[in-house]
């Protein structure tokens, strides 16, 4: 995914709405993962691109603008998970439902694994699934190299691939 | 270079699916008017709280808030009086201050003052003793009354230092209307004169 840098100081609200009407699916869908909940994720993504064209004149343009509307996002979405439900990704969405299939028995085994993941390894794995950003962009979003990228999304895939396969054994 | 793990995406993309989320821009530029608008009442309210607490004694000015606070912990106001020979020789200083302020406990600093001046004289080189040590009060511009005259020692003794009070007199002495005068044997009617002048530097107010 290649994306346009900004600015070096400031960037216009031409490009954030741009930003926004390209990429809104993407920061909906992880926010939604964040908060497991799309209609807070929506709520989340429209507060974050609101910050966005409020602090528009601080963006130093030292990244994309892009990578610096995700780190808006992001902290949103943390932010509102903490003012409510507790639980990242928490049980209950499909584990109560009547027309309960064997594939939710996954769906919960998988929630379970993501649950119990340090919180960078979740939103690496977001960033990295539901988003499709590279390391390069990941690192800028959580404030961290390539190199721990790349390590940190290592960890994450080795424990959910063995839970996994765990179930389906 | 980013490998995806086909099972993952699978199984995260049934966690997450994807929806048609409506886009509402005018939505957001809402959000950004509005919590621009929340915030920049406070801010501005606070903003001119603190200046009126806080800035008014740089511009000259006592707050009442900032008295009740105690947040004007400088100097209070005080007089000084340089006295110079009008008569004979020597000179000298008055110094007056207000006694007995209020100290809140816990705190080093006053607030508030009393009615009570504690003046005190120092002089040197007279032609004799000082007999009597007087202050001074003309009356008001334009006022039809005579002033009056405070006793403040009589014989007096360079360094010493006297209360005072009467109705008025504080602010007589903030307008510029006192004048300290310093009489000995040989020119009885003053030897050293000098006008109390309000300072915004307390002087050290002794035993207060």
């Amino acid at each position: 995914m290649r994306f346009v840098h900004g600015r070096r100081r400031g960037t216009s609200l031409a490009e954030i709405e741009r930003v926004y009407r390209t990429r809104f699916d993407e920061y909906h869908r992880v926010a939604a993962a964040v908060l497991d909940d799309p209609d807070r994720a929506r709520d989340a993504v429209q507060e974050a691109f609101a910050a966005a064209v409020r602090k528009r004149g601080s963006f130093r343009g030292e990244g994309p603008l892009e990578a610096w509307i995700w780190r808006a996002v992001v902290n949103t979405a943390l932010n509102q998970r903490r003012g409510g439900s507790p639980e990242l990704l928490g049980p209950g969405r499909n584990g109560d439902s009547p027309d309960h299939r064997p594939d939710d028995d996954r769906a919960e085994e998988l929630r379970g694994t993501l649950r119990l993941l340090p919180e960078r390894q979740r939103l690496a794995l977001f960033l990295r699934y539901y988003a499709d950003l590279d390391y390069a962009t990941i690192g800028a979003v959580l404030g961290i190299s390539e190199g721990t990228v790349a390590a940190t999304l290592h960890t994450a895939h080795s424990a959910l691939r063995r839970r996994l396969e765990e179930v389906r054994l | 270079v980013n490998d995806f793990d086909p099972a993952l995406v699978v199984e995260l993309d049934r966690l997450a699916p994807p929806s048609a989320t409506p886009l509402d821009w005018s939505d957001v530029l809402a959000r950004a008017g509005r919590r621009r608008t929340s915030m920049g009442v406070p801010v501005v309210v606070a903003v001119f709280a603190a200046v009126a607490v806080l800035a008014t004694p740089a511009l000259g000015i006592r707050s009442r808030v900032g008295d009740l606070l105690g947040l004007h912990g400088g100097p209070r106001p005080g007089f000084v009086a340089a006295l110079t020979p009008v008569a004979g020789s020597g000179s000298g200083s008055l110094v007056a201050a207000p006694v007995r302020p209020f100290t809140p406990v816990g705190s080093q600093r006053t607030v508030g003052f009393s009615r009570s001046l504690a003046v005190t004289i120092r002089f040197s080189g007279l032609s004799g003793p000082a007999t009597t040590g007087l202050l001074r009060v003309t009356p008001p511009r334009g006022s039809a009354g005579s002033g009056y005259v405070v006793r403040l020692c009589g014989p007096c003794r360079s360094g010493a230092t006297i209360q005072i009070q009467r109705r008025g007199l504080f602010l007589a002495l903030l307008a510029g209307r006192g004048t300290a005068v310093i009489a000995t044997a040989a020119h009885p009617t003053g030897e050293l004169q000098g006008r109390l002048l309000p300072t915004r530097t307390m002087p050290r107010t002794p035993g207060g």
